[in-house]
C-alpha cells in the first residue's frame, strides 16, 4: 500500500527539499514501521521524530489523517492505505 | 601568517572567528548549524586539513553530531548517528558535552562525552563512537544526579604519556579515574568539598566538578574549578587541597591551563551558586603563576562597570599557537581574546546568543 508523508520545512534538508515523500508498506502496517522503511533510505530524517530507542521526540507530532498518534496507539498506531502522514513540530522555543 | 580560528558554540547556532594578521583583527562568521544549541565544538589540527567538530542539539530535532573538513562551509552529519546509546542502555543521547582529539600520535583517535554521563571512544577520527562500557556499568551510576545544566561528563583528561590513564569529570559526580584503559573507574574527589550536599561534605563522590586540567608535561598535577571550591591535586587526584585564597570568589565554572607554562592557570570567579555574577559585577579573568599559591586580577579591556553575564565552563579556552592566546565567551553574547596571555583583552565578538563553549587553534 501506499503512504504519503508530509515534512515540514525544517526537515527538509533531510529530503533535498521534498515536501512529501511516498513509502511503501505491506498492508497492516503502523507508524513504527513507515518509521523504520524511511529510515532505511534517510536515517538523519527518521532520528530527528525518534530517538536511538523509537522513542517520539517530547515536541515531534505525529499524525496519521487527523489523529496524533499520542492520542491514539502511539507508534502502534496503524496507517490506512492511502493515509497522509503528517510530521509536525510543537510550536514553542524562543 | 598563521590562520587562527575560534570556534563560537552558541544557544542558537555556531559561529567563528578568523584572523590571519597573528589574531589582531577577526573576521566573524555565522551563523551555521541554524538554532541548533551547540554545547560542545573542537578543532581537530592534527590530519592533513583541520577537521571542526560540533555537538549540537535541538529542542524539537534532538541532537546531532557533525564534522567539517573546509573550516565550516559545509558540515557532514555522519550515517550512522556518531554517537548513538546502545540498545541494552534503554537510553537516549540528550546532548553531546564534550569533544576531545586525542594525541597527535593517534591522529583517528577521538573522544566525547554527553548527557547522561558516558565517556565515547571513536578510532574513526569522529565518524562513529563506542562506548565505555566500564564507566556506564560504574556501580555509582545510580547515584550520579543532573547538575544545573544536566547530568553530563563534561571533561575529559587523557594521561599525557600513558594512554592506559584518563581522567573524566561530570555534574554531579565528581571525578573520576582510570588506569586501566576505561575498563574500571575510581572516583578521586579526596579533598572536595560538596558544600550543597545536606550531610557528608567530603564524600568519595557526588562532588559538582565544573571543570579540570592539566598540563601536558606535569601529569600528576591537576587543577579543579568545583561548585564551590578551588583545588590542586599533585598526585592525579588522589588528593586535592584548596587554592582559593586570593581569589574574590570561589566558585566559577573555568579551569584553563596555560599550554606552555606547567603551574599557570586561569579562572573566572563567580559570587557564588545563589549569586552567579561575577564580583563587584565587573568582568575579571584570575591567574596563577605558580599553581594556585597566588592570583592576579586582569580586567584591561574588560567591562568593569554593571557586567552581569556569567561564562560557561567550556566557554573559556587557549590556542595552540607559541605565543599563547587566550579566549572566553560570556551567557551575553560576547568573545573576548587576549594576544598577551591574559594582560589585556579585546571583544573579538558581540551581540551574539549565550556563547556555551569556545575552542580556538591554528588552521592554516
Amino acid at each position: 500500500m501506499a503512504v504519503l508523508v508530509r515534512i515540514p520545512g525544517a526537515l527538509r534538508q533531510f529530503t533535498d527539499n521534498a515536501r512529501t515523500l511516498e513509502v511503501d508498506l505491506p498492508e497492516g502496517s503502523d507508524v513504527a514501521a513507515l518509521l523504520a522503511t524511511l529510515g532505511c533510505d534517510n536515517p538523519s530524517l527518521v532520528r530527528r521524530i525518534c530517538d536511538e530507542r523509537g522513542n517520539l521526540r517530547q515536541h515531534v507530532n505525529v499524525f496519521v489523517g487527523t489523529v496524533n498518534v499520542r492520542d491514539g496507539n502511539g507508534l502502534s498506531t496503524t496507517v490506512p492505505d492511502g493515509a497522509e502522514v503528517y510530521v509536525i513540530p510543537a510550536v514553542s522555543g524562543g | 601568517m598563521t590562520k587562527t580560528m575560534v570556534l563560537i558554540g552558541t544557544r542558537k547556532g555556531l559561529w567563528t572567528a578568523t584572523a590571519e594578521d597573528d589574531r589582531q583583527s577577526w573576521t566573524v562568521r555565522g551563523p551555521d548549524l541554524g538554532l541548533n544549541e551547540v554545547a560542545a565544538c573542537a578543532i581537530d589540527a592534527r590530519g592533513a586539513k583541520p577537521r571542526l567538530f560540533a555537538g549540537a542539539s535541538s529542542s524539537h530535532w534532538g541532537p546531532a553530531m557533525s564534522y567539517s573538513d573546509d573550516l565550516g562551509a559545509t558540515w557532514i552529519e555522519p550515517d550512522p548517528a556518531p554517537i548513538s546509546f546502545p540498545e541494552q542502555t534503554d537510553t537516549a543521547l540528550a546532548r553531546v558535552w564534550q569533544i576531545m582529539p586525542g594525541p597527535a600520535d593517534q591522529p583517528d583517535l577521538v573522544w566525547a562525552g554527553t548527557e547522561p554521563s558516558a565517556l565515547w571512544r571513536s578510532e574513526d577520527r569522529g565518524v562513529s563512537f563506542t562506548l565505555n562500557q566500564g564507566l556506564w556499568d560504574h556501580p555509582h551510576r545510580k547515584e550520579w544526579q543532573p547538575g544545573g545544566g544536566g547530568q553530563a561528563l563534561h571533561t575529559i583528561l587523557p594521561h599525557p604519556q600513558d594512554s592506559t590513564q584518563m581522567h573524566v569529570a561530570m555534574s554531579t559526580g565528581g571525578v573520576y579515574r582510570t588506569t586501566d584503559d576505561g575498563a574500571s573507574w575510581n572516583p578521586a574527589n579526596k579533598g572536595i568539598q560538596g558544600s550543597f550536599l545536606p550531610a557528608d561534605e567530603f564524600p568519595e563522590y557526588g562532588q559538582c566538578v565544573h571543570k579540570v586540567a592539566r598540563h601536558p608535561e606535569r601529569p600528576d598535577q591537576l587543577f579543579a574549578q568545583n561548585h564551590g571550591g578551588v583545588y590542586r591535586s599533585d598526585d592525579e587526584g588522589t588528593s586535592w587541597a584548596s587554592i582559593a585564597e586570593g581569589l574574590p570568589a570561589d566558585f566559577g565554572f573555568n579551569m584553563v591551563v596555560h599550554p606552555h607554562a606547567p603551574g599557570t592557570v586561569y579562572v573566572i570567579p563567580l559570587v557564588a551558586d545563589m549569586e552567579r555574577f561575577p564580583p563587584q559585577a565587573r568582568l575579571r579573568v584570575y591567574r596563577s603563576r605558580d599553581a594556585g599559591q597566588s592570583w592576579e586580577e586582569l580586567s584591561k579591556g574588560l567591562p568593569q562597570d554593571r557586567f552581569y553575564a556569567t561564562v560557561m565552563r567550556d566557554a573559556m579556552c587557549v590556542d595552540d599557537l607559541p605565543s599563547t592566546g587566550i579566549y572566553f565567551g560570556t551567557r551575553s553574547g560576547s568573545v573576548f581574546a587576549s594576544a598577551d596571555e591574559g594582560e589585556s583583552w579585546s571583544e573579538i565578538a558581540a551581540h551574539l546568543p549565550d556563547v556555551l563553549c569556545v575552542r580556538a587553534g591554528r588552521v592554516g
